[in-house]
């Protein structure tokens, strides 16, 4: 942040997730009218979430091993992934207040407030994909930190979000695919803030989100613990010293 | 190295010439090569494209049909495409700063606005070659078969495409290379052109200020006359609007890199070194 | 006069009264101050000062990189702000270091990029690449991607692009920079070799072993402005001795044989001190020429002191650098 001043980068990070997310809308509408548009909004303003946790989260292991502070890190007490969890809190926050901050705007402009106000007491279901999307952003950078394919795996995973966890494609289509989608973030998250717009019980869909943040948090630890070993016992790999 | 004999057996030292066919093709491979090996390639070139195909045409694969499913594609084609340009074509003056090689263009004796040219030249016509690849391969996945009634204009409609995608990301990564914010700017201005450039989002869809806007942009010329290559008759004005506007961008891009070129020598402000 | 090149007559290398200033928060930065000087086609020479004194932004402002405030710099003839063209035709800077180079090209393809951008014809690029590659010792990397270099091959690659349009004029910054002693020895080797094809180079360079080995002449520059020109045997001989010589005799340190060396002709200084364990003393004599006669000189001076060991050390361009910067301020 030193590097590039926060403010403009703020700036100009939050244009653009708001302007995807009035993308995202319009693209509904394009599809399906009015009807499509409110569908398309309600995912939109939940993807709007994934710049932060599932893309700039990746800084935080990144930033270690370009500095060359990770061996300071892995000989301290804790699991670096402790720490990483930890530092990644305020971005988890950043995508959670950026999705609200996108919700509003789009909203005016599309007169679709009612719907935001009607996704209001799903707020758990935001912050649950918040932390399920900062999850699998932290696993999908493991591998990929020190090599050129940093941005290619969470773009991947943004692509897979996008088109698989029913934000703006109506899942039930395909067996497999929606598979792929319940495993996902934001899946359940998604489908329990529309349930709940629909007047239905949301609590189920709030543990099977907490339960793939869960999923991908266990995945990630023993990612980074695989990765961490193998810097100590061969020196090689993104995080050896 | 010595020169030609000027007769009294005395010679003259004679520099080397540049030429600017040898710079733009030399550097647009060389660019084909980098991109080639470099991952966001596939990220901008396949991900993209193939995900907002899937946005574009699964919600309502049912009633698509006929010159319909073409201008869509024509639409994911040219909106991914400028995504793609803003780091393939965008980003190349400020890669080339940030690492180190910039300096080599602008102290070259071939004219640093021919090899800058020719890298985003090379790196755009590669952008359409992928981003089609990849739409080929997802619409045969998904069933989907555009009508094209006149294949040449196609054709023509795609190389006009390339040469303002040239035209338009010399000209923002011109912009953008004198900024500190670049990174910033840059991924801020991909989407805002989806939202106004009539490709995935029709002209119809915005309110009629915007749409003085989105003329602005080559892309809504483009996506008008290869729309019209499905079905006919060629709306050959929009390829002359298309020409007017890159023509536009051109001039200015051109005169911004010799500013900007000019300027840093004068005043230092850019790490070339 | 008849067969003369009338180009031996033109400097490779002419600056008059060049001054470059630079804006920073605050005020203006003169970092070069009517410089003048010029150098004669072939003559290898090394622009030394510390960090700051403007060796860089002189070598920017000969490479075409920097426009200056005021003055002139021509190559060949050519001014570099008037003739840039011409000038770049003739002039290469190589900078080294990690970057610079394309880490995803091959050698062999960074240098073909290279080349076209000096100009170089496509027919004479393919050849004269293999050439340097070989030249420069890096044939068997050639088709390999630059990011596998080590940091010598980089370096040697760097030489190569600097040398693929033949230039006249050689700029060369910190060309030893990072390098293991062989690869240094090596990359000064193929750059002593270019002197005897006539090309003028100007070396800025920390290491002064590239400038003992290298140079023939030494222009130090010190906030901007040069403050000396001169030859480098000059140089070398600028910090007052030629050689120090270390004796170690054993038992203590009496004042009259310091005194004693002190006295002997060819003797700038002396001075002496216990060694660390108290049973010998260390005596240093600075001195102006080494030579038998000093030897014989300093035998007699020692007197019936026993003479445990002797290193004779010729005074380096590091002293002299130290020496000249101290008196630059």
């Amino acid at each position: 942040m030193r590097e590039n001043p926060w403010r403009p980068v703020v700036v100009t990070s939050q244009f653009r997730i708001v302007a995807e997310c009035l993308l995202f809308t319009l693209l509904g509408v394009v599809a399906g009218g009015r009807a499509g548009g409110d569908y398309s909004f309600v995912g939109a303003v939940f993807l709007a979430s994934t710049y932060y946790t599932v893309s700039m989260i990746s800084d935080v292991p990144m930033r270690d091993r370009m500095e060359g502070t990770y061996p300071q890190l892995s000989r301290a007490g804790r699991p670096p992934y402790l720490t990483f969890v930890v530092r990644s809190l305020p971005v988890v926050g950043a995508g959670a207040v950026a999705a609200v901050v996108a919700g509003v705007v789009v909203g005016a402009v599309t007169g679709r407030l009612d719907i935001l106000v009607a996704m209001a007491p799903g707020v758990p279901l935001l912050v649950a994909a918040c932390v399920s999307g900062g999850a699998v952003g932290l696993f999908v950078i493991a591998p990929a930190i020190g090599t050129r394919y940093d941005a290619l795996t969470y773009n991947t995973m943004t692509a897979l979000i996008v088109v698989f966890s029913g934000a703006l494609i109506p899942t039930g289509r395909h067996g497999v695919l929606d598979a792929l989608g319940g495993v996902l973030p934001l899946h359940h998250a998604i489908a329990g803030s529309r349930a709940a717009m629909d007047g239905q019980p949301w609590g189920a869909y709030l543990l099977a989100e907490m339960a793939v943040a869960a999923g991908w948090a266990l995945v990630a630890a023993f990612t980074y613990h695989a990765m961490d070993r193998r810097g100590r016992t061969t020196g090689r790999g993104a995080f050896s010293s | 190295m010595s020169g030609p004999d000027l007769g009294d057996g005395a010679q003259r030292l004679v520099p080397r010439r540049p030429s600017a066919p040898d710079a733009v093709v030399a550097s647009a491979a060389m660019q084909v090569r980098q991109n080639l090996v470099h991952p966001m390639t596939f990220a901008a070139g396949v991900l993209n494209p193939l995900m907002f195909l899937a946005i574009v045409v699964v919600p309502r694969e049912e009633r698509l049909a006929g010159a319909d499913v073409t201008a869509v594609l024509s639409g994911v084609t040219l909106a991914t495409f400028w995504a793609a340009c803003v780091w393939g074509g965008v980003g190349i003056l400020r890669r080339e700063r940030w690492s180190g090689t910039f300096y080599r263009s602008v102290t070259a004796v071939q004219d640093a606005r021919w090899v800058l040219l020719g890298k985003v030249a090379g790196a755009t016509a590669l952008n359409l070659v992928v981003v089609l690849a990849s739409l080929a391969a997802g619409s045969l996945v998904l069933g989907l078969r555009p009508e094209v009634e006149h294949p040449a204009a196609l054709l023509l409609g795609f190389a006009a495409t390339v040469v303002s995608g040239t035209a338009a990301a010399q000209l923002v990564g011109s912009l953008l290379v004198v900024t500190r914010y670049g990174v910033a700017l840059s991924n801020a201005i991909s989407t805002p052109v989806m939202l106004l450039g009539g490709t995935i989002l029709p002209l119809t869809f915005l309110v009629p200020p915007a749409r003085w806007l989105s003329r602005t942009i080559s892309l809504s010329w483009l996506q008008d006359f290869l729309a019209s290559a499905a079905t006919g008759p060629v709306a050959w004005w929009a390829l002359g609007g298309a020409a007017v506007t890159t023509t536009v961008y051109a001039v200015l891009g051109w005169r911004l890199l010799t500013t900007m070129v000019d300027r840093a020598r004068r005043e230092a402000t850019l790490d070339l070194f | 006069m008849q067969g003369e090149n009338p180009d031996q007559a033109i400097p490779a290398i002419e600056v008059v009264d060049l001054t470059r200033d630079f804006t920073v928060a605050g005020g203006t930065v003169r970092a070069l101050d009517h410089v003048s000087f010029s150098v004669p086609a072939g003559q290898c020479v090394a622009v030394l000062g510390v960090n700051g004194a403007g060796k860089t932004t002189l070598a920017k402002i000969l490479s075409t990189l920097l426009l200056p405030t005021s003055g002139r710099a021509l190559v060949h003839g050519h001014d570099v702000v008037a003739r840039t063209a011409e000038a770049r035709g003739l002039v290469s800077v190589v900078l080294g270091g990690d970057r610079g180079l394309y880490s995803m090209l091959t050698g062999a393809e960074n240098l073909a990029y290279c080349g076209m951008l000096a100009g170089v014809r496509r027919q004479e690029r393919r050849s004269r690449v293999r050439a340097l590659l070989r030249e420069v010792g890096l044939s068997e990397a050639a088709d390999r991607r630059v990011e596998t270099y080590s940091k010598g091959m980089k370096q040697r690659l760097h030489i190569a692009a600097g040398l693929i349009a033949e230039p006249r004029v050689l700029l060369l910054d910190e060309p030893t920079v990072g390098l293991d002693p062989n690869e240094a020895a090596r990359l000064r080797e193929q750059i002593a070799a270019l002197r005897v094809d006539g090309v003028t180079i100007l070396l800025t360079s920390h290491y002064l072993v590239d400038v003992e080995r290298l140079a023939e002449r030494v222009l130090m520059v010190s906030a901007g402005r040069l403050t000396h020109d001169m030859g480098v045997r000059e140089f070398a001989e600028s910090v007052g001795y030629a050689a120090t010589v270390r004796m170690t005799v054993a038992g203590d340190l009496p004042t009259s044989l310091v005194d004693a060396v002190s006295a002997v002709p060819g003797v700038k200084a002396a001075s002496g001190e216990p060694s660390p364990d108290g049973r010998e003393t260390v005596l240093t004599a600075l001195v102006e020429r080494w030579d038998p006669f000093v030897l014989t000189a300093l035998g007699a001076a020692l007197g019936r002191a026993e003479l445990v060991d002797m290193t004779v050390r010729e005074a380096s361009l590091d002293e002299a650098f130290a020496a000249m910067s101290e008196v630059t301020g």
